[in-house]
């Protein structure tokens, strides 16, 4: 091996492994095109540390992901192949200022700004993440004007967010409570409870989901709603 | 990796790349356990890991043309998009974040089904590579799965260690060579 190919398996051995920052990544890149893209050994270093750090998985014990993965997998590349990307989709490939343009529309307004507010903060990234993931869906309720309510989730993900801005404080020593009835259960489930204003809480739910309602709850929340639903909104699956 | 498994892995991508539904489900039926538990080993968070090997998968899908056979395996295509994302997403949350997102998975519940081709296709190649490892320095060991499993960098690993940055760079390279050759002949790591 020369030189030039030590440093490159020596740069190579850490990049395989996220090791490298990037003047050295830079470096190994540059070595790279010095030797071009037919170099034989380079590409057999390559792929031979690729394939070493790619066994390290096997390393750990294997996690099985939650029943029915594949299946929301295949309906998602199925989905796309049928009928072209979805809304969602689109939003997964465009950042999180366009992805909260997106639901700007869908909420009529508000939610956007709700989302947008908080810009740069871990809240506002963490649901532009999310909504740059596959099957993300915002559920909006009919608020009355100058108010946003709305629910996003993911279909196979317990993970939700209750999104919402100008909400009035509910009255005394009292909250707003998010229900939600899967898919097959009998009875609304309580999916976190919130105040008035601008709201970006993180909540958990059981998807997929049929309906969501909210009420108001005495402070803590509720196991089961004691006030007639404000709102309440069909989910189509 | 077996050539019989290497070529349905290949016949596998050919047929993703033919747009057959049917192959991602055994593509994914494959190498989705190991592939969680990579991701949620980086990223320490059940459901994000899981969102992280959904995306690798869907990728996949998108873009089979993007595996070039000269570069490796299909496993290793697959497991490096796993790290690269999951290493990506821990650099870029705090590390108070971070831990503040580890949760309990409610809902979650052993998809069973899922995991009976992993346990047959891999578990022998599992002891090699437990072999393997655990036949390196515990030095070399260190820094390596500091770096794979930990997402950190060489200077930040030597940072934390309080070692010079020489000396981790070297660790990595030594405990890579003696890996990769152990698991060229997987009995030496058992050695």
């Amino acid at each position: 091996m020369n030189s030039d190919h030590e440093r490159f398996e020596e740069l190579t051995a850490a990049e395989v492994l996220g090791g490298l920052e990037q003047p050295e990544r830079d470096e190994l890149d540059a070595i790279t095109a010095e030797h071009g893209p037919d170099c034989a050994q380079c590409e057999e270093i390559r792929a031979g540390y690729a394939e070493t750090a790619a066994d390290l998985a096997l390393a750990l014990d294997p996690m099985p992901p939650r029943a029915g993965a594949v299946d929301r997998l295949l309906a998602e590349v199925t989905g796309s192949a049928s009928t072209g990307p979805s809304a969602t989709r689109r939003w997964r490939r465009v950042g999180l200022a366009a992805a909260a343009a997106v639901v700007l529309l869908v909420a009529g307004g508000a939610i956007g700004y709700a989302i947008r507010r908080p810009s740069g903060t871990s809240t506002s990234r963490a649901i532009g993440d999310y909504l740059n993931r596959p099957g993300a869906r915002l559920v909006a309720f009919q608020a009355p004007n100058g108010q946003s309510l709305a629910v996003l989730f993911r279909s196979g993900q317990s993970r939700a967010w209750i999104l919402g801005s100008g909400l009035p404080q509910p009255t005394g020593d009292h909250v707003y409570e998010l229900w939600y009835q899967p898919a097959g259960a009998q009875n609304m489930r309580p999916g976190g409870t919130f105040g008035g204003g601008t709201v970006t809480t993180a909540t958990t739910v059981s998807t997929p989901i049929t309906a969501l309602a909210i009420s108001v709850e005495p402070h803590g929340g509720s196991p089961q709603p004691t006030t007639k639903p404000i709102y309440v909104i069909t989910v189509h699956n | 990796m077996s050539d019989l498994n290497a070529a349905r892995d290949q016949a596998l991508l050919r047929g993703i790349v033919a747009r057959d539904p049917a192959a991602l489900r055994e593509l994914f039926e494959r190498y989705a356990s190991a592939a969680t538990a990579l991701a949620h080993r980086i990223i320490r968070d059940p459901m994000l890991a899981e969102d992280v090997v959904q995306e690798v998968f869907l990728s996949v899908w998108e873009r089979p043309n993007a595996y070039q056979p000269d570069r490796g395996s299909v496993r290793s295509f697959v497991f490096t998009i796993v790290h690269n994302r999951a290493v990506d997403r821990v650099r870029r949350e705090s590390a108070h974040h971070r831990h503040a997102r580890v949760e309990v998975n409610n809902d979650g519940q052993p998809a069973i089904d899922d995991t009976v081709v992993d346990a047959v296709y891999l578990a022998e190649r599992r002891v090699e590579v437990r072999g393997a490892l655990a036949g390196i320095p515990a030095e070399q060991r260190q820094i390596i799965e500091m770096m794979y499993f930990d997402g950190m960098t060489q200077r930040q690993i030597a940072e934390r260690l309080a070692l010079p940055l020489g000396t981790v760079k070297s660790r990595t390279l030594l405990g890579m060579r003696k890996l990769q050759a152990a698991l060229a002949d997987p009995a030496e790591g058992r050695r």
